[in-house]
C-alpha cells in the first residue's frame, strides 16, 4: 500500500506556531524532510514553487521563516534570499545546498542565513534547522 | 531644535577617541552621540549583544530599541543594512575615519555617503574577513 504524503499546509493548535514557507518546485523530493519539519506540531508549514510565489506570500504575510530550495523555476535559492530581504529583513532563511563551505560562505556571504542544510535534506536535517530556528525565534514567532 | 541619537560600531573602550569597529554585527560595543542642532550633547557606550549565525537582526533590533537614527559603520551584510532601511534608521560608510569623532564630524559636515547594497559583505565591493 502507498504510504500518503502528508499534507504541506498544516495548522497545528499548539501555542508556539511557527509559520514557515517552504520555496521549492520539488516538494515530493524533500518529503521525508517536510515531515521532519512537521514532526514539530508548533510548525504551519505553507508552499510556494517559484521565488515569484514566494516573494508574494512573503509581501502578504511574513513568515517566521523561509525554507529555499538551491533552485527555483525562476531564480537561484540565494537570489531569493537577496530578494526577500529587501521585502522583510526580519524574516529567518533557510538553504538548501550542496555547495561546498567555502564556497557556500562566498556565496552567501552578508545574507544572514540562518542554517544551510544538504540539497537533498533529511528528518535529521529537519530537526537541526527547527533547533536553530527556536533559538533565533521569540516564542510565537 | 533638532536632534538625534547616531551609533557607530567602535574598538574598545569607545568614546569619541577610540576608533571604528571594523564590522557592526561583531563589535563589542557601539558608542552612541547624541546630537542637538549639529553640536554632540551627550556620549555613551553600550555593549552589543552576543552575535551568532543568522542573528543578524537582533543588534539592528537592539540599536532601535536604543532610539538610534543614524549608525555610521565600515562593514556589515546585507541583511542588517535592509534591517535598518526597513526600521527607518540611516546607515553611513564611515570606514577611513580615524576615530569616532572624526565620523561624527564628517557626517555632521555632510562628508559621509550613505552606505549601499554594493558596501555590504559580498555585495561586490566588499568581503568580510569572517
Amino acid at each position: 500500500m502507498r504510504r500518503r504524503r502528508a499534507p504541506l499546509r498544516v495548522v497545528a493548535p499548539q501555542s508556539r506556531i511557527r509559520r514557515l514557507l517552504v520555496a521549492t518546485s520539488r516538494a515530493n523530493l524533500l518529503q521525508e524532510f517536510i515531515d521532519g519539519l512537521l514532526a514539530d506540531h508548533g510548525v504551519e508549514l505553507l508552499a510556494a514553487t517559484s521565488g515569484a510565489a514566494a516573494l508574494a506570500m512573503v509581501r502578504e504575510a511574513p513568515p517566521a521563516a523561509v525554507v529555499v530550495d538551491e533552485s527555483l523555476p525562476d531564480m537561484d535559492g540565494l537570489r531569493l534570499v537577496a530578494e526577500l530581504l529587501r521585502v522583510n529583513a526580519g524574516v529567518h532563511a533557510v538553504v538548501l545546498s550542496d555547495l561546498g563551505a567555502e564556497a557556500f560562505h562566498e556565496a552567501a556571504e552578508g545574507l544572514g542565513i540562518a542554517v544551510r542544510v544538504p540539497a537533498m535534506p533529511t528528518a535529521e536535517d529537519a530537526r537541526v534547522v527547527l533547533e536553530k530556528l527556536g533559538r533565533l525565534l521569540p516564542a510565537g514567532g | 531644535m533638532s536632534s538625534l541619537t547616531i551609533a557607530i560600531p567602535s574598538e574598545q573602550p569607545g568614546g569619541l577617541e577610540a576608533q571604528l569597529g571594523a564590522h557592526f554585527g561583531h563589535c563589542e560595543i557601539y558608542t552612541l552621540v547624541d546630537v542637538e542642532d549639529g553640536t554632540c550633547n551627550n556620549v555613551r557606550v553600550i555593549p552589543n549583544v552576543p552575535h551568532q549565525q543568522g542573528g543578524c537582526m537582533a543588534p539592528v533590533q537592539h540599536l532601535a530599541s536604543q532610539g538610534v537614527q543614524v549608525l555610521i559603520a565600515g562593514g556589515m551584510g546585507m541583511r542588517p543594512l535592509m534591517g535598518f532601511n526597513q526600521m527607518g534608521i540611516q546607515v553611513y560608510l564611515g570606514a577611513g575615519a580615524p576615530s569616532i569623532g572624526a565620523a561624527v564630524d564628517a557626517f555632521l559636515q555632510g562628508d559621509l555617503l550613505a552606505f549601499g547594497t554594493h558596501n555590504t559583505c559580498g555585495g561586490g565591493e566588499h568581503h568580510c574577513g569572517s
